[in-house]
């Protein structure tokens, strides 16, 4: 009977299971952002470890803007992802779920250059840096399917 | 007004809607849809606040929760302890019965050990050798450094000709023009001959089984003591988290100094 109340979300977004993957995969983003920027504020005096290059790559000239770390403003991506998408999947507000597409499209260009940095410049791989580098790609990509998505089809 | 009635918003259907024109069966109707949707909102309404609310809660725990780890684990990392008293091999700028001894295992492509070069040097010069005895231990972190090794074996090497500071100081002063080198030889060799050693003695040396053995020693040293990152600094045989500056370093040796009196 009032079925047309209960779902909230319209005929032209993606199904939500679909929203919440995406929203998962932002969230794990965010936390390994988070953890980077902690480490960043927070952690010892860096020095080089028997296990990984992170000190290289964190310590390095291209790993804060200013004073501002890059994995502050990871997780504030992340979290905006996160945020708009969860607005999407509740409130059916397709534009929100365009803005964070559009987003992964900004941070999928800066995470190039920062593997490209990695590899080419520094010459050491942190293995935080690459599960951001695999969250926002894996973003990038879910993005584009969303988008397109939403063209046609729908399992509501 | 009864109870069916009053959940209605005030409306009042009539008794029976059979008498009831067309027009008004459909306004009896829409006023019903009407009253249903405000009731699912006013329920939706509450969810949608309830789970912002749990989102805002577990975003804000997952990051307490990451800086009160990241807090934690920088107070726990100085998992070494204590390492082996000098010996007879190691090099050591003072005196071997100096009152304080401060051993730094080092890594000399280390961004880190590069930064602590000058602190050390510094601090060297301020202490005198029979207070203060520095001494320098190889950890080559040939996993992420190519030139680790090589470069330990160069100031192993200078070292056998009693240049082992010299090599020490300019390895680390010129980091960054053999750090990313494919093979950094030639440019140790240059160093050689830039410090006064036999050049051919010191390449020759480099390559023999008592430099590498001693660059092993070193690092089999360091990983018996637990460390796990260069520099890692030792006091009298106890580990100590890196200093943040000069100033924190300085405190750590005058307190050992008073310790000791």
């Amino acid at each position: 009977m009032n079925s047309e109340h209960t779902s909230p979300m319209p005929l032209t977004l993606p199904p939500r299971w679909l929203l919440i993957l995406f929203m998962s995969v932002a969230f794990i983003g965010f936390i390994d952002a988070v953890y980077l920027t902690a480490v960043h504020f927070l952690g010892q005096t860096p020095g080089c470890s028997l296990l990984e290059g992170c000190e290289e790559v964190t310590t390095s000239a291209y790993a804060t803007v200013g004073f501002i770390p890059i994995s502050l403003f990871g997780a504030a991506y992340y979290l905006l992802v996160f945020l708009f998408t969860l607005l999407a999947a509740d409130g059916g507000k397709r534009g929100a779920l365009v803005a964070a597409v559009m987003l992964t499209w900004v941070a999928f260009a800066v995470t190039l250059v920062l593997i490209f940095l990695q590899l080419f410049v520094i010459k050491a791989l942190c293995l935080y840096c690459l599960i951001s580098a695999l969250t926002s790609t894996i973003l990038f990509v879910m993005g584009i399917f969303l988008l397109h998505y939403k063209k046609g089809q729908s399992v509501l | 007004m009864t109870e069916e009635q009053s959940s209605m918003g005030g409306y009042t259907p009539p008794h029976n809607t059979s008498e009831l024109s067309k027009k008004e069966k459909r306004e009896f109707r829409r006023q019903e849809r009407k009253d249903e949707q405000r009731r699912a909102q006013k329920k939706g309404g509450y969810k949608r606040m309830f789970m912002w609310a749990g989102v805002a809660a577990v975003i804000v725990l997952v990051v307490y929760g990451i800086v009160i780890g990241v807090m934690k684990n920088g107070s726990n990392s100085a998992t070494p302890s204590s390492v082996d008293a000098v010996s007879q091999t190691d090099w050591v700028k003072g005196e071997r019965t100096a009152r304080v001894t401060i051993i730094e295992y080092a890594d000399f492509q280390c961004p880190a050990c590069k930064a602590y070069y000058p602190v050390v040097k510094s601090l060297s010069k301020e202490f005198s050798g029979s207070d203060v005895a520095f001494v320098l231990r190889h950890f080559p972190l040939r996993s992420i450094h190519a030139n680790a090794e090589s470069s330990s074996r160069a100031a192993e090497a200078a070292g056998l000709q009693g240049k082992f500071w010299g090599m020490h100081d300019l390895l680390f002063e010129r980091q960054g023009d053999w750090e990313k080198l494919r093979d950094p030889k030639d440019t140790f060799k240059a160093y050689a001959q830039e410090i006064g050693i036999d050049v051919a003695r010191f390449e020759s040396d480099m390559d023999s089984d008592a430099v590498k053995d001693a660059v092993n020693a070193g690092f089999a040293s360091g990983i018996s003591a637990g460390v796990n990152s260069t520099p890692s600094f030792f006091i009298n045989g106890n580990y100590i988290s890196n200093p943040a500056n000069i100033d924190e370093f300085r405190t750590h040796i005058t307190n050992a100094l008073n310790a000791s009196s």
